[in-house]
């Protein structure tokens, strides 16, 4: 999968920090990586910015990323905006859910390269 | 609430200890042979929602706080800011919070936590004497997780 720009939606900047390297490890070392800290942030970084892809946390302040994905979808720009969620509260149920949402799939923390690998190919 | 034996949150405890410590800062934990002693240099606690309502206390000595956010940030601790240590630690918290409710719960139900946070001193925890507490030892450096289940509405 060829991701120039990738958004990285999480209110840790240690969890931001892994989850690029984990990226990059997994072969994406060339990709431009913009970062935010909650869905709002990201919400108006999407409104200057076109991605390919955004990685975002669900438990975040301000906006969560279940009300960020949600809004993601309601925009013209964004609605088709392969989105990975990358979360330490998932399950099966939770996966579902997002997955009628459009959320391409969900990757337990902690991060691995590996877990990148395995969704998305070398 | 499900009974939930001490042995069996014991379990959960450690098997998520070893998950988020090992993948997160490659450092192995152990269940600790006897309990040993140690100046906690950093106390953090969350509280969880879902599937059942708890609080998880987990103290550590300096040394292993250091080789944590090193290990994790792959960069000297000096050359780090507090904000950035405060960050590294409260997020392997949260996973290991998340880890830890999915080994209880065998990856059925919905998890909610809290945020984590920082503890300056045990005396902001009440009921600190209802907490089981499980003694670890990461690669020779003693650690522990103490754990508060409670009843639903509690």
């Amino acid at each position: 999968m060829k991701l120039d720009k990738i958004m990285i939606v999480d209110d840790s900047a240690t969890s931001r920090m892994i989850i690029k390297r984990c990226f990059q490890m997994a072969g994406y070392q060339e990709s431009t990586y913009i970062e935010a800290e909650d869905g709002l942030k990201a919400m108006s970084n999407l409104n200057r910015n076109d991605v390919d892809l955004v990685v975002t946390d669900l438990n975040m302040p301000k906006m969560d990323g279940t009300t960020f994905i949600k809004k993601l979808r309601l925009m013209d720009k964004t609605k088709q905006l392969p989105v990975l969620v990358i979360s330490s509260m998932g399950n099966e149920r939770m996966e579902t859910e997002l997955a009628d949402k459009g959320v391409m799939g969900i990757l337990r923390k902690p991060m691995t390269p590996e877990k990148v690998i395995e969704l998305l190919g070398e | 609430m499900k009974q939930i034996t001490r042995d069996k949150a014991k379990e959960a405890v450690l098997r998520a200890a070893q998950s988020t410590l090992g993948e997160m800062a490659f450092i192995d934990v152990i269940e600790a042979e006897t309990p040993q002693e140690f100046e906690a240099g950093q106390l953090m606690f969350i509280e969880f929602y879902k599937p059942i309502h708890g609080r998880l206390l987990l103290s550590m000595p300096a040394g292993i706080k250091q080789a944590i956010v090193e290990n994790i940030h792959a960069t000297d601790w000096n050359e780090l800011s507090v904000s950035e240590i405060d960050d590294c630690l409260l997020e392997l918290l949260n996973v290991l919070g998340g880890n830890f409710l999915r080994e209880l719960e065998e990856e059925e139900t919905k998890v909610q936590l809290s945020f984590p946070t920082v503890l300056f001193s045990l005396e902001e925890i009440s009921d600190l004497d209802s907490f089981w507490k499980f003694d670890f030892d990461a690669e020779g450096t003693p650690f522990s997780v103490s754990l508060a289940l409670h009843e639903e509405g509690e």
